[in-house]
Order: C-alpha cells, then sequence, then structure tokens
C-alpha cells in the first residue's frame, strides 16, 4: 500500500514539473515588455525599470526559469507582481477556502449520488428509476454558474435564509462557516451528482445481481444486509472512481463559484491575477490545481488499493 | 488473398446502430431537432432576429415577455430574444472547433497508441496523461492572462487537451478490436498496416468517436459559456449566453426573468448533445440490455390449498410448477417430491429447465422469471407466490440452496471466516459460538486446515475448497433440505467422489435431504435414490435412480445413458444429434421427437401426458411407447 502510494506520488514529479515549466513560460508569450503589460501605457519608464529590477525581468528566460525553480525548491513561489507580496502567502490564505469548498461538495456529491444509486437500483425499471435517470442526464446539463446565480435569487434574496456572499473561517464560527458554504457547495455538486448517481445505481445493480448476493439471499439474511454489506461493498470501487473524476471537475468549477459567492479562495485569486496581469499568482495557483489533481488521483488509486480484495493479502 | 475475412457481427454494425438508435428513440429525435433549431436560428441569426441584439431602448427597460418582445427586454432595453439568437453563433462555433481538433488529434493518436502498443504507447500515454493534470477550465482561464478575450487561442488549447480524451478513447477501442480474429486474419494475409487501421479498425471505433464528439461538444458548450460569464470568453460587445446570464445576475434584485431564457437555451442545448451521446453509447456493443421486466405477484394459493400433504415424510412437494421469462414459460408443469432422508437427482441437457427449477423452490428466481402457475410445498408451508419475508424465514434454516460456481458464490470482497461467522450470528449464534462452530463446520466438509481457510478470500482457494466452503455455508443454518446445482461439475474426479461422500453423510441422519441437480448421469448414479429426468422444461421419468437407469422408461433417458462414457464402452460414445429445443420453439406433441430413433405419428400428435408405468416402485414417463420399451439393460 505505502509503495503504491510512494510510486504513484514519484511518477506525478515530472508531471508537475511540466506544468510548472508550462506556466513559467506563460509569461514568455507576452509581447514585448512585460512591465509595460502589468503597468500599462501610462507607466513611466523608471516605473517599468523598478519592476524589471525587482523581479529580474530582464534576465534571460533560462535565467529567470532556473532561478524560479530554485525557488521553487525551497517552497518559494515567487512574488505578486502588484503588490510585491509572497504568492506562497497569499494562496496559503486561499487554500482553506478552496478546500472547504470541495471537501464539503466531494461529501456531497458522494453521499447523494450512491444514496439515489442503491435507491434505484433497488427498484430498477420502475418509475422512480426512470425518473431518476432523465433527473441524471438533465441536472449534469445545469452549469455551476447559472445555478449558483439561481440559489443566491432563490435563497439571499427571494428569501433571505442563507448569506449571498462571504466566507467565515471555520475556527472563528463553525455554524456560520457551514452556512456561507451551503449554497456554494449546493451550486457545486448538483452536476456532478448525476454521473456519481449513474454509476452506483449501475455498479450496486450489478453487484446485486451477483452470485455472492444470491447465496446470502439463499441463507434468508435481510435485504438491508444483503444490500448495504454485500452490494454497496462490491460496488465501492467504480462508485470511488467516478466520484474522484468528478472532484476534479469540481476543482474547476470553484472559480466561477467562488467568484459568484465572492469567496476569497484560490478561484478569486486566479480571476484577481488574470485581471491585474499578476502572472506569478496565475502561476502559483496553476500549479497548487495541478498537485490538487495529483493529491485526488492518489486518494482513488489508494482507496481502490483498499476496496479491491485482490490487492489485499489475507 | 483477396478473401479477407471479416468480423462474424461486422464492424460496421456499431455505427450502423447507433444510427438506427438515433433515427428510433423519440427523445433522442427531439434532441437532434433542437440542436438543427439552435444552430440554423444561430446562423441566421441576422435574418430571423426580430431586433438589432445591440441596440438599446432606454424606453423599454427590463420589460417582461410581450408582443413585440418575445423572452423581454434587458437592463439596456435590448430585445432577449435577439439576443439569444445571435449568443449561441461563437459558442458553437467555438465548441465545434475544439472537438474537431480534440478528434482529429486524438483518432490518429489512439490509434497509433492502442495499435501499436510498446513505446508509443507508452509516450503517447503519457502526454494523455498530462492533459489531465490541470482541468481544462483552470488552464483556460490561466491562460487569459496573456491573451485576454482571445477565442482562437482558447478553441486551440480546449482542442488539444480535449485530445487526450479522444486518444485514451480510440485507444481502448483499438486494443479491444486489435487482438480479434479478423484483424489477425488480415495481418496474417499481408495487408499493408495503414489499409489494416483504415478498413479494419477505423470502422469499430467511429460510433466511440460520435459518443466522445457529442461529448465533448456538451463539456465545451459548459466551459465556453462559463468564460464568457466571467468575462474572458470573447468580445464583451458580442452577445453570448454565458454573457447574457452574467448581465442577468446583475440585474437579479431587480428583475429574475432575464435568467431563465439563456439558462434555458444553454441547458437544452447541454441536453441535446448528452443525450445523443448517451444514444450513441447504448447502442455501443457491451452497451445496457433492455431494462428487466416487471412481473405482478401472481398468487397461488388455490393450487396450494388443493395439495394436501398427503405423506408426513414428505419434505418437498413440487407439483404442476411453471416458471416464466419474459419470453414464455421455461419449466412447464414440473411435479416431483422429496422425502426425509432421501437424496432426489434433477437429471438433464442444459436448457433443460433444471437450474431454473431449483432456484425457484427457495424463491431465488431472478428478476424477470416468475413462477406463474403450480405450487412449492416444503414442511406443510406454500413457498409459490409467498412474500419475500416469508420466503426468508424458509431459506437457510428450511431449505438451502448451493449455487453453481462455488468461487461466484463466495463474496469476493469477504474471508471466508468473516462470511461463515456472519451467516451463523444470523441464525442466532453468539459471536463466541460462531467462531468455534466456523472451524467445526469446515473440518465436517472435510477442510482439513480450516484456520488458513479461514483467512482466505475466495479467489485464495482451490475450486475444490470453494465448494466445500460453499456447503459449509449452506449448512450454517441447519437446513432440512438442501438444493445443489451442478455442485461437481467444476472438480477432478477425486474431490468429485469426496464431495458426493459429504453429501450422503449430510442425509445420513434420516432428517434431511438433498435435491441434486446434475448433467451427469454417473453423479446421479452414484448417489441418488431417485431421479427425474427432465427435457425442455418437462419432467420426462421419473422412478427409483435403479429401476430408471437399469431399465429406461423413456428414449431421451436411453440416449443419455448411452452418451456416458464407461470403461466397457468400445469405441466412440454416441452423441445425442441436435438440441434441447428454445422455449419458444417447443413442439406441441412430444418435445424429444425431433431427435428420437423410436418417434412415430402419434409422438407428434398433442401433449404426450406423464404414464404411470409403476413395476415394484412408482414409476412415471412421459413417452407413448413407454409401454412398448423392453425393459433392456441401458448400456
Amino acid at each position: 500500500m505505502g509503495s503504491l502510494a510512494l510510486r504513484r506520488a514519484a511518477g506525478a514529479v515530472p508531471l508537475l514539473l511540466v506544468v510548472w515549466t508550462a506556466a513559467f513560460f506563460l509569461q514568455q508569450l507576452i509581447h514585448g515588455d512585460p512591465a509595460a503589460y502589468v503597468l500599462g501605457n501610462t507607466s513611466t519608464a523608471a516605473q517599468r525599470d523598478q519592476l524589471d529590477a525587482a523581479f529580474g525581468l530582464h534576465r534571460s528566460p533560462l535565467d529567470q526559469y532556473l532561478s524560479t525553480c530554485a525557488n521553487l525548491l525551497s517552497g518559494d513561489l515567487g512574488r505578486s507582481w502588484i503588490t510585491s507580496e509572497s504568492v506562497g502567502r497569499l494562496l496559503s490564505t486561499a487554500l482553506p477556502v478552496t478546500l472547504s469548498l470541495a471537501l464539503l461538495s466531494t461529501l456531497v456529491t458522494a453521499a447523494v449520488g450512491t444514496a439515489l444509486g442503491i435507491w434505484a437500483a433497488l427498484r430498477r425499471g420502475s418509475r422512480v428509476d426512470r425518473i431518476l435517470q432523465l433527473a441524471a442526464g438533465a441536472v449534469t446539463a445545469v452549469p455551476n454558474y447559472w445555478i449558483a446565480v439561481g440559489l443566491v435569487y432563490l435563497f439571499a434574496i427571494q428569501y433571505r435564509v442563507l448569506p449571498a456572499t462571504g466566507y467565515v473561517q471555520l475556527n472563528q464560527s463553525p455554524g456560520q462557516w457551514l452556512q456561507s458554504l451551503i449554497l456554494p457547495v449546493i451550486a457545486l455538486s448538483l452536476a456532478p451528482i448525476g454521473p456519481i448517481f449513474l454509476q452506483a445505481r449501475s455498479a450496486v445493480a450489478e453487484a446485486l445481481d451477483a452470485d455472492y448476493v444470491r447465496t446470502v439471499r439463499a441463507l434468508g439474511i435481510p435485504r438491508r444486509r444483503q444490500v448495504l454489506k454485500h452490494g454497496l461493498r462490491n460496488a465501492a470501487a467504480p462508485i470511488v472512481t467516478a466520484v474522484g473524476f468528478n472532484t476534479v471537475g469540481l476543482l474547476a468549477g470553484t472559480v466561477a463559484v467562488e467568484q459568484i459567492f465572492n469567496l476569497p479562495g484560490l478561484g478569486s485569486q486566479l480571476l484577481s491575477g488574470v485581471l491585474g496581469h499578476d502572472v506569478p499568482v496565475v502561476q502559483g495557483v496553476v500549479l497548487v490545481f495541478a498537485v490538487g489533481v495529483v493529491i485526488v488521483n492518489l486518494a482513488v488509486d489508494l482507496l481502490i488499493g483498499v476496496l479491491n480484495p485482490k490487492a489485499r493479502r489475507a | 488473398m483477396s478473401t479477407v475475412v471479416h468480423h462474424a457481427d461486422s464492424p460496421v454494425g456499431p455505427a450502423a446502430r447507433a444510427g438506427r438508435a438515433l433515427a428510433t428513440s423519440p427523445l433522442t429525435l427531439t434532441a437532434v431537432a433542437w440542436l438543427v433549431l439552435v444552430v440554423l436560428t444561430s446562423v441566421f441569426a441576422d435574418q430571423l432576429a426580430p431586433f438589432d441584439p445591440l441596440t438599446q431602448n432606454l424606453t423599454e427597460l427590463l420589460k417582461p415577455p410581450s408582443a413585440t418582445h418575445w423572452l423581454g427586454t434587458d437592463s439596456l432595453g435590448r430585445d432577449v430574444l435577439s439576443r439569444l439568437m445571435h449568443g449561441g453563433d461563437t459558442l458553437l462555433w467555438g465548441a465545434a472547433e475544439a472537438t474537431a481538433i480534440a478528434v482529429a488529434l486524438g483518432l490518429p493518436a489512439g490509434l497509433l497508441s492502442g495499435y501499436r502498443g510498446g513505446i508509443a504507447d507508452a509516450v503517447i500515454s503519457w502526454l494523455v496523461d498530462l492533459t489531465f493534470a490541470v482541468p481544462a477550465f483552470v488552464v483556460l482561464v490561466a491562460l487569459a492572462v496573456i491573451y485576454p478575450q482571445n477565442t482562437a487561442v482558447m478553441m486551440a488549447v480546449l482542442g488539444v487537451l480535449g485530445a487526450g480524451a479522444a486518444t485514451r478513447l480510440v485507444r481502448n477501442s483499438t486494443r479491444t478490436v486489435r487482438d480479434e480474429l479478423f484483424i489477425d486474419a488480415a495481418r496474417v494475409s499481408g495487408l499493408p498496416l495503414r489499409t489494416i487501421l483504415f478498413r479494419h479498425v477505423l470502422p469499430t471505433v467511429v460510433a466511440p468517436v460520435i459518443m466522445l464528439a457529442a461529448t465533448s461538444m456538451a463539456i465545451c458548450v459548459i466551459v465556453l459559456s462559463s468564460l464568457s460569464f466571467l468575462g474572458l470568453g470573447g468580445s464583451p460587445e458580442a452577445p453570448s449566453w454565458g454573457q447574457m446570464i452574467y448581465e442577468a445576475s446583475q440585474n437579479i434584485t431587480v428583475d429574475s426573468w432575464l435568467l431563465v431564457p439563456p439558462g434555458a437555451v444553454l441547458i437544452l442545448t447541454v441536453i441535446a448533445f448528452n443525450l445523443i451521446a448517451n444514444t450513441v453509447r447504448d447502442a455501443l456493443p457491451g452497451g445496457p440490455t433492455p431494462r428487466p421486466v416487471r412481473h405482478r405477484r401472481t398468487v397461488l394459493a388455490e393450487t396450494a390449498a388443493q395439495r394436501p400433504d398427503a405423506d408426513p415424510q414428505t419434505l418437498l412437494g413440487v407439483h404442476g410448477l411453471v416458471v416464466e421469462f419474459p419470453s414464455g414459460p421455461v419449466v412447464d408443469g414440473v411435479t416431483f417430491a422429496v422425502r426425509k432422508g432421501e437424496i432426489l437427482g434433477l437429471v438433464g441437457e442444459s436448457g433443460s429447465g433444471k437450474t431454473v427449477t431449483a432456484l425457484a423452490i427457495p424463491g431465488l428466481l431472478p428478476i424477470d422469471e416468475r413462477i406463474t402457475a403450480g405450487s412449492v410445498r416444503f414442511a406443510g408451508e406454500e413457498l409459490a407466490g409467498t412474500t419475500e419475508r416469508r420466503l426468508s424465514r424458509v431459506r437457510g434454516r428450511g431449505v438451502a440452496y448451493i449455487a453453481q460456481e462455488p468461487m461466484a458464490a463466495l463474496d469476493p470482497c469477504y474471508t471466508v471466516g468473516n462470511q461463515l461467522r456472519a451467516a451463523l450470528r444470523h441464525f442466532g449464534a453468539t459471536r463466541r459460538a460462531a467462531a468455534a462452530r466456523t472451524g467445526d463446520l469446515l473440518r465436517e466438509v472435510g477442510i482439513s486446515d480450516p484456520d488458513r481457510v479461514m483467512r482466505c478470500r475466495p479467489h485464495q482457494i482451490s475450486g475444490g475448497i470453494a465448494q466445500r466452503v460453499a456447503i459449509a455455508l449452506a449448512l450454517t443454518g441447519d437446513p432440512a433440505l438442501l438444493i445443489a446445482d451442478e455442485p461437481t461439475t467444476a472438480l477432478d474426479v477425486t474431490v468429485q467422489a469426496a464431495i458426493l461422500d459429504l453429501f450422503r453423510n449430510v442425509v445420513a441422519t434420516g432428517e434431511r435431504a438433498l435435491v441434486l441437480v446434475s448433467h451427469d448421469i454417473g453423479v446421479v448414479a452414484d448417489v441418488c435414490d431417485r431421479v427425474a429426468v427432465m427435457y425442455a422444461g418437462q419432467i420426462v421419468e421419473q422412478g427409483e435412480t435403479d429401476s430408471v437407469l437399469g431399465a429406461p422408461r423413456h428414449p431421451y433417458t436411453r440416449a443419455l445413458l448411452r452418451s456416458m462414457p464407461s470403461l466397457d464402452t468400445a469405441g466412440r460414445l454416441p452423441v445425442i444429434p441436435g438440441s434441447v429445443p428454445a422455449p419458444d420453439a417447443w413442439p406441441e406433441g412430444c418435445r424429444f421427437a425431433a431427435r428420437c430413433a423410436l418417434a412415430t405419428d402419434a409422438c407428434k400428435k398433442g401433449p404426450i401426458p406423464l404414464m404411470d408405468v409403476s413395476g415394484p416402485s412408482p414409476r412415471t414417463t412421459r413417452c407413448v411407447r413407454g409401454h412398448d420399451l423392453a425393459p433392456e439393460p441401458g448400456r
């Protein structure tokens, strides 16, 4: 198990290096003087020179690349071109927001998708089953930003039961933290519930049709135990795969959703970096997202390793 | 060699099937019609739109839908319908471009990677992993730091990233066809690689690629509209659906209606693409089979009430049992009884209905099969048509079922010990008692090292051990009746003999009984007290084993005996010509007549009843010539 984790982590290193390199060379695509690009046409030559000097933008690309790589090894993601703040510090304050959002959404999609999947698998071919399948197809098509705006309208403007914007840290007030995340989490979770439901439904149905479930049924073991102990356990691996795949999608979704709910997470940092031409911030966020994807995939692999009986020694 | 072998289910099959499926599903047709409508109105927006999408009319701000403005006006007084019509153009065109790039790159890369394997596959797979390293949407947003509003760059990047998924799909489809016979034949016949790929491999990946393209369109539409929503996708002047949703969000406190038209059009368009993708996927080989038909539960109490249990020694009485699949009956009026202390053999070729009969007794038929007539009385209780709740009380303690393939019948996720202990606990044992009994049970079924076996999962034990474990599991409830379905089929001869000994011991106390389902007449001859021979859903001969096998009164029993290998058979074994007719091809008369050397016209006249041919012991046969068949030795 540990060796699998190590192998996967080692495999991710070159991948992350490529991502980082690509993100670095993003700034080489700027036409002309980067300093002019950042500061705008109204800036003076002195201001531009100052920026050039502060960030070493006059050096050769290779030179700059090597020094950013060296900095990266010591955990330094560089500094913002606009505020000169450390990108590492900027992102470490934004990370908990996005992490809360992504983790809660993953839990919600996994729980709701699996529960509905089991429910439908037990009623295969029935009217509810067909309605759920159609609904699963429909929710998948709803863009998270559209549903987010709709939720703000319904729950924050029309009924005023939940805050429309803002974020409260978990250690300040867990209750308010949860309140500030309810709408964003619903907006992010709705679409992924569809595919997770469909996967859970077919995996559980397949397990319930298997001979080993008939064996326990032939022993008179109650339906609940047949489904939860044997059906769900055998369907777990494909469900975990689907949840992992959709969590990666969720990560991307945080960008728009954070913007709408005014949550100070990585997505908001990315957008303000993009709008402010603050390339180091953008590079940093891209790298953090890549690390996030690696971690999600690693978690899926490890979980499947645990779940797959053939991977375990008795 | 010009006769290049074509695949049996023809490589164009999947694509053609997908096309047919698209044309026949009303839902999918609606989806296609919607997309055609959206595309046409987008293309001809200049001609069709009632107003200019950019003209502001400050006297008509935020008007609700009316005869002039069908979908109302926005915060600058612009006509919403006209803006919608103009707003799909860039979006759909962009999604199509990205999808085209993804397919154009992914198709050759996937073919190469899947067909060639080796280094090409490794390199391409690594590149594919790279496209999944960062979510495409994040990459596009990040790119906007350098290329704000540059849709051309975004399309290209989205296409390249989407090529990863395309490559993976094409690679996997290619992999599965690569090793098939018709490809081998083409390779052996010396066709050049290009011809093989284009003529034989490509057609099989066409349908998956269509599915992928539709899915890709759906994803691209969402991604690109999200970018417009964030103000990063294309010119802020030109209307787009995402941007319209953004404007709606800015006016949400004043007018929530504006959120509806662009949202509805966007969602319906994505649903349409997904529906098309699903229809194509379902038409692919390995797609879902038609959903099972659910039956109403039939109440069979009347038939049951008419059958008093004649003999207190009778444990199981099956009478006139009919089991139907959605296509029709597969077990047709089966009647037999099992007494305590007895082993009854249910014998016949595959397709005779013996397994379905065995499953029907404890009510374990799959969802689309059901008992439609007859009675199953166990220890005085009617089991046919009763509730799952009552059945579950009988199962395990009263009737235990041992499935055909022991390996598949044990849950791969749990150890043997866990499964046995859970069953014992279910039957009321304490934790400690269950732990102790598990070892004893395993020893009882002849496992010499129960402690090791207990810790194993099913895939870690041999077939013979798995069969013993399955029997031990069936014994956990101390059942009165055991039903064993082909318990020795997968085992070698010595293990087979040991298992049969085990069964003899199980009924030796005189309180239990066993129904042994087998196609192997030798096994039946070895252990069964009585035998019922099944053919095409009916019992054709029944009686004591010695008398039935010693002097068969049905030509089918005779033929079965002749086709059994024995030491004194010289030369070739006679096989029964032909095969068991499928349920939908059952003739009206004798079902064996077509394969029977003794058949006469009388055999084909009408249904053949069971005839009493009892001698010293009760005996029945379903043969009009049953009396003629001289009691000659069967071999």
